[in-house]
């Protein structure tokens, strides 16, 4: 299994694109599109952070010196990818949790370093690709990335624990709650590592033991699987 | 909630016996469930020979002897132990060896309430979601000592009920009330640490797909209702950290802000509802 998210984010970019913004993109920094100079970079990489800074590296290469880049907040602040740039006040952070098709808002934020030219660019590319930005602070996984981890996260401790399977869970929390999805089904829309990466990073930002990932969606992150691998080993 | 309930049950045909402590509850009851049958006929849900059918299967009562003969008996008196407990004893000296004896309690073990009993294994968890008649899921609880028998039972009453069983074991929060809590509480973190409003969060949610945002939500439910249910399931887990309630909802309760019943909650409420 792939990274689900990346089909979505090459989707993303050729909405900007078609938007008129000369746009490359990263989802990991070997996947790179194009020559520069662009005129945005949108970076999706959700992975350790040696990969995230060799993208970004990338990136910047590649842009023009008037150039915004977007840069997901899955699982890491904008202000700490923004410290990995030659010019960190073009940075503007960015959350956009799959799916999204039928999304109109996007989720956005300034890094401490970013310039107000730069933000405002964001804002114009994002309009321009059919999303209006709600400005959010500065966070790991700013809003909709770390409710819904917390929720797949929770659904997995459960299914961990016998309460209930994997497709119990999910069926119930749709009947129940009424959420457009399952929480174990949503998660693995996103791609259970990019899960995994937002707990791991909440959870060392935060260390109290609220974010720490269940001991089963982690090792089924790590094999690529997703829960319907349990059925013959739970 | 028994109301709901019993709707659920006679307007698939059982014959349901409404237990209340006194007259004046019970009338409450019975009037609530011929209110919500003569509304559901009159914009055209069901029609008015199956609302008068379904009334006239209920009997009220106030004598738990009146349960003698019934096949299963669902509790749902308010969340305290001894009370349940207390109706569990009672019941079992007044029904049937066979007769299954089930509770609707959401923030309460199975086992605990049931531990008390010469059968313990004749004892299950309900869970309706409010309002009965209206929401599709049934949490159906294992505890230690249920039988499958009576897992087996349960699920297929609720079934013929037209409601979808889910099987559950008998833990803090089952599975909706648990896997929910991050929904309320990393949305109060959000707010609490200065991420972003509670108007952009149920944006947000809203733009996702979710039918209201957390805060719109708590306001609905209540202030106080929903702490209560973060609290019992924090408790539940021995004070896990994920389970957390936020001070915010302390304040806010502290502050005698519940939510819509009481015109201002995260939002403020132009009219507070009957």
């Amino acid at each position: 299994m792939g990274d689900p998210a990346a089909a979505s984010t090459a989707e993303l970019t050729d909405r900007l694109r078609g938007a008129g913004f000369d746009v490359v993109l990263a989802v990991e920094p070997t996947a790179l599109a194009g020559t520069g100079p662009f005129g945005a970079a949108v970076d999706d990489c959700v992975a350790d952070p040696e990969r995230k800074r060799a993208a970004l590296a990338h990136l910047e290469s590649q842009l023009g010196a008037d150039a915004p880049l977007l840069s997901s907040c899955h699982a890491v602040t904008a202000t700490q990818s923004a410290t990995q740039l030659k010019n960190p006040a073009r940075l503007v952070g960015y959350a956009l949790l799959p799916p999204w098709g039928a999304r109109s808002t996007v989720e956005c934020c300034r890094a401490i370093q970013t310039a107000d030219a730069f933000a405002g660019a964001a804002e114009r590319l994002w309009a321009a690709a059919g999303f209006e930005p709600v400005w959010v602070r500065d966070s790991i996984g700013l809003v909709l990335p770390r409710m819904v981890a917390c929720l797949a996260n929770e659904a997995a401790f459960a299914v961990m624990e016998h309460v209930a399977t994997p497709s119990d869970v999910d069926r119930a929390m749709e009947l129940g709650t009424r959420y457009p999805r399952g929480p174990l089904k949503w998660a693995e829309e996103v791609g259970l590592q990019r899960v995994v990466a937002t707990l791991d990073a909440l959870d060392s930002d935060c260390g109290d033991g609220r974010y720490r990932a269940a001991p089963l969606l982690r090792q089924l992150a790590l094999v690529g699987a997703d829960f319907s691998a349990l059925r013959g080993a739970a | 909630m028994g109301a709901g309930i019993a709707q659920v049950a006679a307007a698939s045909g059982d014959r349901v016996v409404l237990y209340d402590v006194g007259e004046g509850p019970l009338n409450v009851g019975l009037a609530r469930l011929r209110s919500a049958l003569e509304r559901a006929a009159a914009t055209g849900r069901i029609d008015s020979d199956a609302a008068a059918e379904t009334l006239a299967r209920v009997t009220g009562t106030t004598d738990l002897a009146s349960m003698a003969d019934a096949e299963l008996v669902i509790e749902a008196a308010p969340e305290r132990l001894d009370l349940k407990q207390d109706i569990y004893r009672q019941l079992e000296a007044v029904v049937d060896p066979e007769c299954v004896l089930a509770t609707n309690t959401s923030t309460l073990s199975v086992g605990a309430i049931a531990g008390q009993l010469a059968h313990p294994e004749r004892a299950c968890g309900l869970h309706f979601f409010n309002p009965a008649p209206a929401m599709p899921l049934v949490e159906v609880v294992k505890g230690f000592a249920t039988s499958m028998a009576v897992m087996d039972f349960a699920s297929e009453t609720v079934r013929g009920w037209g409601k979808t069983p889910i099987v559950v074991a008998d833990t803090p929060g089952f599975i909706v009330n648990r896997v929910a809590r991050p929904f309320y509480g990393e949305a109060l973190r959000l707010l609490g640490d200065g991420v972003a409003s509670a108007a952009d969060v149920d944006r947000l949610a809203r733009d996702a797909g979710f039918p209201m945002g957390p805060f719109e939500l708590m306001d609905l439910i209540g202030i106080d209702v929903n702490l209560a249910a973060a609290q019992s399931v924090y408790d539940g887990f021995f004070q896990d950290p994920r389970f957390r309630p936020h001070p915010i909802q302390r304040q806010m309760l502290d502050s005698g802000r519940l939510g819509r019943k009481s015109g201002e909650g995260y939002y403020r409420y132009d009219s507070v509802p009957a």
